[in-house]
């Protein structure tokens, strides 16, 4: 191809590049609240309504206005045992800063969750999802899975696997910056 | 979606494996391409070691320099296996230096070397991008196109498929580039500047299908500054080498001399 040719095109491609810079500007293309409510980063998370450890009710939407680490565990799973006590200091540091840690039990016995606890001195709410009702709602295949939830109630981050202070950290500024 | 490839009692992370298959594939197409530049195979290979140790080295660093007081507490977390504690523009970048680095020390010419990995780069792009849609990493604005995609989530709501664009696009331009090596004029780099033209074309006009991304202030989305700057400077590097490859009028029109 001609010198002339490849500036020709290399400026029309410019020139069609800045619309669209000004397309992804656009707020239909990065306002996402008005989403239906799914467990997917950019959407309302999903709400419910479970009974912690202790027998009192939590609702994620009574969080509102607080950031949530919403953290789906097991007692079998090592890896949610590894991250448990990131979570619990997470859990001192900025819980009365107003970030909420809240465990969800993937169906075990509530006697099973409390040894649990009890064995690695957690106090942070968990949530007791005995029929993996949540699990499902959430689409929680494999644990631990961790969502981060903004004080809007939009799920802006979501991790799979186990995390190091310094990745719950880095996650946790999608939420808590 | 497929976040985790289920294998026996064990899941492997999709996006992960993918991105590791591109890295295979990038190194493995890039070597068979080397000895057409003048290139070892292996030199290939080792340069792309470099920059894969070197690359995970920054991103690590890059990640303890933005979470220091974290590691600060306990330092030991610097060498956690935690393929989630890297930031990837260090990482880039670090990847970059130690590529430079091999091809320097090993005296080998940066255009031959560019030449012969770039479609290896947009290889890698494409499984990368396949990898990232099979795992519902890279979510698409909502369309109602047919071939939008329902995610099993909001199965109500169709998406563009995003890094599927991507990953067709980068294996469509992959073509061209390939037909146009062996078709067009050859100068050094000139592989590598159309590879990076087409690339940062295609990344700039799919951006606004995503959803979500970096934003720079003004809500300007940094992965569209960066494309339309590498677009202007392949273009006009194109046009330079392509000008360079013509002879001068002066030499063409000049008459013969006499004897």
């Amino acid at each position: 191809m001609s010198p002339n040719r490849w500036y020709w095109l290399t400026a029309v491609l410019c020139v069609l590049g800045l619309g669209a810079l000004a397309w992804g500007r656009s707020p239909s293309a990065t306002v996402v609240a008005t989403l239906p409510p799914a467990p997917l980063i950019g959407h309302p998370a999903p709400n419910f309504t479970l009974s912690t450890l202790d027998g009192e009710p939590v609702a994620l939407a009574d969080l509102r206005g607080r950031p949530v680490v919403l953290n789906f565990w097991a007692s079998w799973c090592l890896p949610c045992r590894s991250e448990m006590p990131e979570l619990e200091r997470l859990h001192q540091r900025l819980g009365p800063a107003g970030v909420v840690v809240l465990g969800v039990n993937q169906a075990e016995d509530p006697a099973t969750v409390a040894r649990f606890r009890q064995a690695l001195s957690i106090t942070f709410p968990t949530a007791l999802d005995s029929r993996a009702g949540v699990s499902r709602l959430y689409g929680v295949d494999s644990l631990p899975t961790t969502f981060f939830v903004d004080r809007d109630g939009i799920v802006r981050e979501i991790f799979i696997g186990p995390m190091t202070d310094a990745v719950l950290a880095d996650r946790l500024r999608k939420v808590y910056p | 979606m497929l976040p985790t490839i289920p294998l026996g009692p064990l899941r492997l992370q999709t996006y992960g494996t993918f991105l590791l298959l591109a890295f295979w594939l990038g190194l493995w197409l890039a070597a068979r391409r080397g000895p057409r530049y003048g290139v070892d195979g292996d030199h290939l290979y080792n340069a792309g070691f470099a920059a894969l140790l070197s690359g995970i080295a920054a991103a690590r660093l890059g990640h303890v320099a933005a979470f220091f007081e974290v590691y600060r507490t306990d330092p030991l977390q610097v060498f956690s296996l935690s393929p989630a504690a890297l930031l990837p523009i260090p990482g880039l970048v670090g990847a970059g230096l130690g590529a430079w680095w091999y091809v320097r020390r090993h005296r080998l010419a940066v255009a031959a070397v560019a030449d012969a990995a770039a479609p290896g780069l947009l290889l890698a792009a494409a499984v990368a991008g396949v990898g990232a849609f099979l795992a519902g990493r890279t979510v698409g604005t909502v369309t109602a196109l047919p071939w939008g995609v329902a995610l099993p989530a909001a199965p109500d709501l169709r998406r563009h498929p995003t890094a599927l664009y991507e990953a067709v696009a980068a294996l469509v331009w992959l073509a061209v580039v390939l037909a146009a090596e062996r078709r067009g004029e050859r100068w050094p780099g000139r592989t590598a500047w159309l590879s990076l033209f087409g690339y940062a074309a295609l990344r700039l006009f799919l951006e606004p299908l995503r959803a979500g991304g970096v934003l720079l202030p003004g809500g300007w989305r940094a992965a569209q500054v960066v494309t339309w700057c590498a677009l202007a400077l392949s273009g006009w590097r194109l046009g330079r080498g392509a000008a360079a490859q013509r002879p001068h009028p002066s030499v063409v029109s000049a008459p013969a001399s006499e004897p």
